[in-house]
């Protein structure tokens, strides 16, 4: 008898998922497997539903972990919808033969040309810039107009930038390759390593910490972290928002570089409709807007006010590289940073 | 008789649970003098043995040994400091060391030369030369007897402690070891205390035995007095 | 099983020759420094702690006994993300001590990492230590005191090298713990052959090259193995369960006793959960409370379904290694079983790629993949062993002469495990679902790469919070982790503490 009691909680966890839907018309949900925030994104969903009657079932995962899902998955995938948080997983995805292209006026009139794939496979939905972020009692800003001059000898010792085996240094350093060939990156990457303030440790927002606290003088880092660090309300972070201010470098005659988060509708997708729907909605206004304040990103629709924090930090001059570049050179660039040492 | 080698006055013992085990043992015992204790299981002749020892905490009493006191009220020495060597029942031989090993375990504090020496002899003594570098696990039950004996031995206790030693020998070697072990007594000049069930070990052991019952002495008597009654009574006792 | 084994030598590997060349050689080392440091310092203060608490009485020593045990509640990750948000560059004790100080503690580095594992590892060797110290060594430690042997003596020359087998065997589990884990080593920038394997599977996208490196890993761990087999087969062991009697400490050297377990319990419990408690109540958001809980209650479902599936196959492989005296039992077993020695991202990918395998050559309309059941069975991969040992190591002191009495009565081999040999199994088998549930309760890679839709644990929840840097917010379900384990692990050391007296 005992034993059975226990196998309760069991069956009582076996009840939900992604089975029943709520209304008499089976068809009207979307399976979308993700890689993003759960916060901005589940209030999305929920108004999505509100609106549309449409039932958003997700799957949250590590990107090459749900890549591979959805290759063992093949056409029995339930996947409707991939979102990731790096176009370069996106490209990967597309040449593994995971998603489908669509056309779709709206959407293709509210997301810039080089923020999406011209087949239509993915869709970038935010923007993200790879920005430097200084302490400004000691940096002057004029230091810093291009990623090259961290390189330079006087910046020994201050740099400060997270691990290599974080997706948004290999996407930088993808484009570097992509925009001047693997030597010039490599001699990036070489530079940047010598010039490090540590060895990397933590993330994004450890790094910011880190130029607050002294231990580095310039950090690298997504916009956004730098956009919730600085409009949090933490006692901690206090000396952070005192003493940090943001630069967009260029990258040589390019802009600064940008990475998006996006999706693309599955090649195996049951419910095209609905993924195409969803993702019409996300890059609607309302959407656009809550990921600006909401996620501090950079939304990637015309006219959608960006969050007033990023505002302050200065005018962005986005790389309009085809980002497609960023997930084939990704490979090329890993390899870049084991040979540059950088951790 | 010059002072006795041990005393003992009023020992009592009770586990924590409250029950009494020892009940005011009290006597004394001559140097060179092997006694037998001997009572039905459950009266306390293995509490004894540890409580002079000092493994068990005696409640009440004073035992003094060799004019040095071990314990009393007020003072203790810990087992380790004491000059009394004990045998156990399951002889607790070292599983990871040799015969040479477990007799030497307690030489730790003489120089290496002397040590092999001192162990080569207490070898030799209990007829066990040339199985120093056996382990404990391959020896037979009387070898291993023998090696707890040698090893407590070679550290020239003023007392030995002998709890059922020889409960697991067949009867051919219970008596060639029980005509060793008194040899190695007498030759050192041990005293020695035997507890046992066994009435043969009683008979060819003793220079006294005493009867323990519920937790005290109820009998101390030489055994040649205990000898006569069994002569006379040989299917009793 | 099987699969994950032979899927290596099918899959191309494009990027191996710069995986060989560049990423191996270090992260081997790597791995081996923090393998050999972590196991050196759980093993210091797992068995000196076992020892204080088995052969001495000193204040607070009955609620130390137990107390210890305690860090086993928090998984590894935790704990790391948790020391580093006290100790890191910008940590708030760091910032503190630079302030009076001007030196900067940061303890996020190789060293660091070391410490920390250890303080959350060492009940691994603990356990098994404080066992055989308090009941399986009375005669010869008492032995060795009327042979003259003081405290430390009798500790080192006699109790440690008798508690060998138990001390390597725990060990063994700290180092294929710190083996499996990825939460943890990632954070503090150390490079093992388990980050080697995610580094070349989505770094560079060669999944063959990462399955290579994980056969490296496997082999590490069978070498691992084979060292312990080899230490248990010198020493032939008589389990006499008499409970030790305790020596009273007084004085100084109490004092010390004391303070060296208070220590070790602060800095391996105490101080994570301490600060745990005090993420989760400083922040206010209603809405995250509701998530954690029904990712608690799946939590304890998929806990509960594993270590019954778990359980089942555990039992039919004990009643086989029993009954069935083949010469290829042992080898099916051992197989079976080396599950825990692998990472749980790479099971999750072996048996992800043998479900899809299935799925096409069945030709069946609907994925395996993202079911609860391929979840489980993940786990029952990755677990067995958890479940084998208690049950295997209760079976051994059943004699077989009651088996061969009931043989010659004419009963099957079948009817006797289930009439003669379950019962007396009970508490084993209660152990064994116990601690599989607490494991799965913690585990995170598998989970996050197998589980269905909508469906959340506590583990992943931290994971998602941690990963978009609000820590703060991980600490409800952390709590939560640890809230769940201790019961059950408590449960556990009491029924331990009664079998030492």
């Amino acid at each position: 008898m005992r034993p059975l009691l226990l196998l309760l909680p069991f069956l009582s966890a076996c009840g939900t998922p992604g089975a029943a839907p709520t209304d008499d018309t089976p068809a009207k949900e979307v399976n979308v497997y993700s890689h993003r925030h759960s916060d901005t994104d589940a209030q999305l969903f929920k108004a999505f539903t509100a609106a549309t009657g449409i039932r958003v079932n997700l799957v949250m995962a590590d990107d090459d972990e749900v890549l591979t899902r959805m290759e063992q998955e093949g056409a029995n995938s339930p996947c409707d919808l991939l979102i990731t948080s790096d176009a370069g997983r996106l490209g990967q995805a597309r040449m593994r033969g995971l998603l489908q292209p669509i056309r779709s006026a709206e959407l293709e009139r509210n997301i810039p040309p080089f923020l999406r794939d011209p087949d239509g496979h993915w869709f970038g939905l935010t923007m993200r810039a790879r920005v430097f972020v200084y302490n400004k009692n000691k940096v002057r800003p004029e230091q810093l107009t291009d990623y090259n001059d961290l390189v330079r000898p006087e910046w020994k010792g201050r740099v400060l930038v997270r691990s290599a085996e974080n997706l948004y240094n290999q996407s930088l350093l993808a484009a570097m390759v992509a925009h001047f060939g693997t030597e010039t990156a490599l001699a990036w990457a070489t530079g940047i390593t010598v010039n490090m303030a540590r060895t990397p440790k933590g993330s994004d927002t450890d790094q910011l910490l880190a130029v607050a606290e002294g231990i580095g003088d310039v950090a690298i880092a997504n916009s956004y972290y730098v956009g919730k660090l600085m409009s949090s309300s933490e006692p901690e972070k206090a000396k952070a928002r005192e003493n940090l201010a943001v630069a967009f470098p260029h990258m040589g005659p390019y802009g600064t570089h940008v990475n998006v988060s996006g999706a693309g509708v599955a090649k195996s997708a049951k419910h095209l409709a609905e993924a195409i729907a969803l993702l019409e909605f996300l890059v609607g206004e309302e959407a656009q807007r809550l990921f600006a304040e909401g996620n501090k990103e950079y939304p990637v629709r015309p006219g959608v006010a960006v969050a007033d924090v990023l505002q302050r930090f200065g005018e962005l001059t986005p790389d309009t590289l085809d980002l497609a570049q960023l997930g084939l050179n990704n490979a090329t660039a890993v390899k870049l940073f084991d040979k540059a040492g950088w951790r | 008789m010059s002072h006795p080698l041990l005393s003992v006055s009023d020992l009592h013992f009770a586990h924590t649970g409250g029950k009494a085990v020892l009940s005011g043992v009290s006597f004394t015992m001559p140097v060179n003098e092997v006694l037998v204790v001997v009572g039905t299981s459950g009266s306390g002749k293995t509490t004894l043995l540890r409580c002079i020892a000092g493994l068990d905490l005696a409640q009440r009493g004073r035992v003094v040994l060799d004019g040095a006191l071990l314990q009393d009220e007020a003072e203790f020495m810990a087992p380790e400091e004491r000059p009394v060597g004990m045998v156990f029942q399951g002889h607790a031989l070292f599983p990871h060391l040799t015969v040479k090993g477990n007799i030497g375990f307690g030489l730790y504090r003489v120089p290496k030369a002397e040590r092999v020496k001192r162990v080569a002899d207490e070898l030799a003594s209990v007829g066990l030369n040339g199985l120093g570098d056996r382990y404990p696990h391959q020896l037979s039950g009387g070898q291993q007897q023998r090696v707890a004996i040698a090893r407590s031995l070679v550290l020239r206790p003023r007392l030995l402690l002998m709890d059922e030693p020889f409960s697991d020998l067949d009867r051919r070697t219970r008596q060639q070891v029980r005509t060793e072990v008194l040899q190695i007594l007498r030759a050192h000049g041990t005293g020695a205390i035997v507890v046992t069930h066994d009435r043969e070990d009683a008979y060819h052991l003793a220079d006294r035995i005493a009867e323990l019952d519920q937790g005290r002495f109820v009998r101390i008597a030489p055994a040649e007095d205990l000898r006569k009654e069994w002569a006379q009574h040989p299917l009793q006792g | 099983m099987v699969v994950v084994v032979t899927a290596p030598f099918h899959a191309p590997a494009p990027e191996w020759s710069h995986v060989y060349r560049d990423v191996l050689p270090m992260h081997l080392l790597e791995t081996i420094l923090l393998l050999g440091g972590t196991v050196l310092l759980t093993v210091v203060i797992g068995v000196l702690s076992a020892w204080l608490v088995a052969a001495y009485s000193f204040p607070l020593r009955g609620a130390m006994r137990w107390m210890l045990v305690l860090p086993l509640a928090l998984p590894t990750y935790i704990s790391a993300y948790t020391y580093a948000s006290l100790f890191g560059a910008t940590g708030t004790i760091s910032l503190w001590v630079h302030d009076l100080s001007g030196f900067r503690p940061d303890i996020v580095g190789l060293p660091g990492l070391i410490v920390v594992m250890a303080l959350v590892l060492f009940p691994y060797v603990y356990l098994p230590a404080r066992a055989v110290f308090a009941s399986g060594l009375r005669e010869q430690l008492e032995a060795a005191r009327m042979l003259g042997a003081r405290g430390s003596r009798r500790f080192l020359r006699v109790a440690v090298p008798l508690a060998r087998p138990a001390i390597v065997g725990g060990a063994v589990l700290v180092a294929m713990e710190t083996l499996n884990d990825y939460g943890a080593v990632k954070y503090y920038g150390i490079r093992t052959l388990t980050t080697a394997v995610f580094r070349s599977w989505t770094g560079l996208s060669d999944l063959g090259s990462a399955l290579r490196v994980a056969i490296l890993l496997l082999l590490l761990v069978v070498l691992l193995l084979w060292w312990e087999r080899r230490s248990r087969i010198h020493r032939q062991q008589a389990t006499d369960a008499v409970p030790m009697v305790r020596q009273r400490l007084t004085g100084k050297r109490a004092a010390l006793a004391t303070i060296w377990c208070l220590l070790v319990l602060v800095s391996g419990f105490l101080l994570p959960a301490g600060k745990l408690l005090l993420d989760a109540f400083t922040i206010d958001r209603t809405d995250t409370w509701a998530i954690d809980l029904i990712a608690l209650r799946n939590t304890l479902g998929i806990a509960t379904g594993a270590a019954f599936l778990t359980l089942l196959i555990a039992l039919f492989l004990v009643f086989i290694l029993r009954h069935e005296r083949k010469s290829w039992t042992h080898g099916l077993v051992r197989a079976a079983t080396l599950g825990y020695a692998v990472p749980g991202a790479v099971i999750a990918v072996g048996v992800m790629t043998a479900a899809g395998t299935i799925d096409r050559q069945a030709g069946l309309s609907f994925t395996l993949i993202g079911t609860i059941g391929l979840l489980l069975y993940a786990f029952t991969v990755r677990f067995l062993a958890v479940a084998v040992q208690p049950l295997q190591g209760s079976l051994t002191r059943q004699h077989s002469n009651v088996d061969d009495a009931a043989r010659m009565l004419g009963a099957s081999p079948g009817r006797i495990f289930l009439r003669v040999n379950l019962p007396q199994l009970r508490p084993a088998i209660l152990a064994a679902a116990m601690l599989v549930a607490i494991d799965v309760v913690k585990e995170l890679p598998l989970t996050l790469i197998l589980r269905p839709f909508n469906f959340n644990t506590l583990s992943t929840r931290v994971f998602e919070m941690a990963r978009i840097e609000q820590l703060r917010e991980a600490a409800a379900p952390a709590l939560l982790i640890v809230l769940c384990v201790l019961p059950p692990l408590l449960f556990l050391d009491r029924q331990l503490a009664r079998s030492e007296g």
